[in-house]
């Protein structure tokens, strides 16, 4: 019973733990996003120098990658949690979702490179 | 960037998001038709923005469910290794994949999906013995993902099981493809996955197949990302945008009779399909090129 009990408390840390986690992280990026499209629009209406509009572009795109970084941030302290908790099977599982992300981004950096190339 | 073009997609993906999220849908599905069809926005284009955009509404829907203690994070997870194997087979395939035969894949996913909306989802989770005890020829891994939920109308924690885990990562592999290839979050495969395959309870179900949406949706846009192919300029305002009407549908989802707006849907995803259907004759029914 009290394994049981400690198992369901570390499964209810790891839920309050990711939720802060993917809170923090969408209302940052929203953020990122909402600064630099006022940014670019400002910039736009009020027919300033280009570099504003690049500013808010750039602060969009931070957003941007925010976004997507934001996901695989969340798998990556599941694996943490995972491992502290040695939960090994769960921890492996994890890392193989990370090996399969890192796969895909390579995969993209190198059809990048080559057809900038 | 113009301050018209930035407010009309702010506003599309914050109506098709609020309208995704009174179903609780992703918006994915409404918001690639509406800046194609009605934006005239290419569909590659459209389709690098909306899978941003999916990203940012599972990661903020997530919060609120992972609080409840409704997503069964292990099983995620284990899920998650097909659905992003899935989403790099998608992004592999969509370079040698022609734009029609995308706008004819998109027709047909929203045919199915109107077909599923006109179908009320039933409980089909299975049945748990008493003690809720462990099956022995249950896998070192499936015997590590039966869980329980807190029901708030019972008031007790409810326990459940999961069945046919390979059928259901079979399945899952399908809608990480598809959520690569059409930038969705593919709920088409996914509750059929859910409540057919695992026999999840529907509250579980929607609550992990949202969390594992993120993770799935990263794979291909990472990808997408560092290939320069997610316009920022467009990708940005729809991203805010669906955030801020993920958020407005969640709570009028609470308000509003789904029932009563279901009919709506069927025929709104009926008329999408149509039009993309159209697209991939080359056709065009609003005045696009």
């Amino acid at each position: 019973m009290d394994v049981q009990t400690g198992h369901d408390t570390r499964i209810a840390r790891m839920d309050a733990h990711l939720a802060q986690l993917l809170s923090a992280g969408t209302w940052l990026s929203c953020a990122l996003i909402a600064a630099g499209l006022v940014c670019a629009v400002v910039a736009d209406a009020l027919h300033r120098d280009a570099s504003a509009a690049v500013v808010g572009l750039l602060l969009m795109r931070s957003g941007l990658a925010t976004v997507i970084a934001l996901p695989v941030m969340r798998v990556a302290a599941m694996a943490l949690m995972f491992a502290r908790n040695r939960d090994l099977r769960f921890f492996a599982i994890a890392l193989g979702v990370l090996a399969i992300i890192a796969a895909g981004l390579a995969i993209g950096i190198g059809w990048h490179s080559h057809v900038a190339g | 960037m113009s301050v018209s073009m930035a407010l009309w997609l702010l506003l599309a993906s914050l109506a098709a998001s609020t309208l995704g999220g009174m179903l609780g849908m992703a918006s994915g599905i409404f918001i690639v038709p509406l800046l194609t069809l009605f934006g005239h926005i290419d569909l590659r284009t459209a389709i690098g923005a909306s899978i941003v955009s999916v990203i940012a509404c599972s990661c903020g829907g997530a919060a609120s469910y992972l609080r409840a203690r409704l997503t069964n994070v292990r099983l995620a997870i284990v899920l998650e290794i097909a659905t992003t194997a899935g989403a790099l087979s998608g992004v592999l395939l969509s370079g040698w994949i022609p734009e029609r035969v995308l706008f004819a894949i998109f027709a047909a996913v929203l045919v199915v999906s109107a077909y599923q909306m006109s179908r009320k989802r039933r409980e089909v989770a299975s049945a748990v013995d008493a003690e809720g005890g462990g099956h022995a020829k249950d896998g070192w891994l499936k015997s590590g993902l039966h869980a329980t939920y807190p029901d708030t109308q019972v008031g007790a924690e409810v326990p459940y099981r999961i069945a046919r885990l390979r059928l259901g990562m079979a399945l899952m592999y399908g809608a990480g493809l598809i959520s690569a290839l059409l930038g969705i979050g593919s709920g088409v495969l996914k509750i059929p996955a859910m409540d057919s395959a695992l026999r999840l309870p529907i509250k579980v179900s929607s609550a992990t197949s949202n969390f594992m949406i993120g993770v799935t949706a990263a794979a291909s846009a990472g990808i997408y990302f560092v290939r320069g192919e997610i316009a920022t300029a467009i990708a940005g305002p729809v991203a805010l945008g669906s955030v801020v009407g993920a958020a407005i549908g969640a709570k009028l989802l609470m308000k509003v009779s789904s029932e009563s707006i279901r009919v709506l849907f069927v025929v709104v995803l009926v008329a999408l399909a149509i039009q993309m259907g159209c697209s991939a004759l080359g056709i065009s029914l609003t005045g696009g090129a």
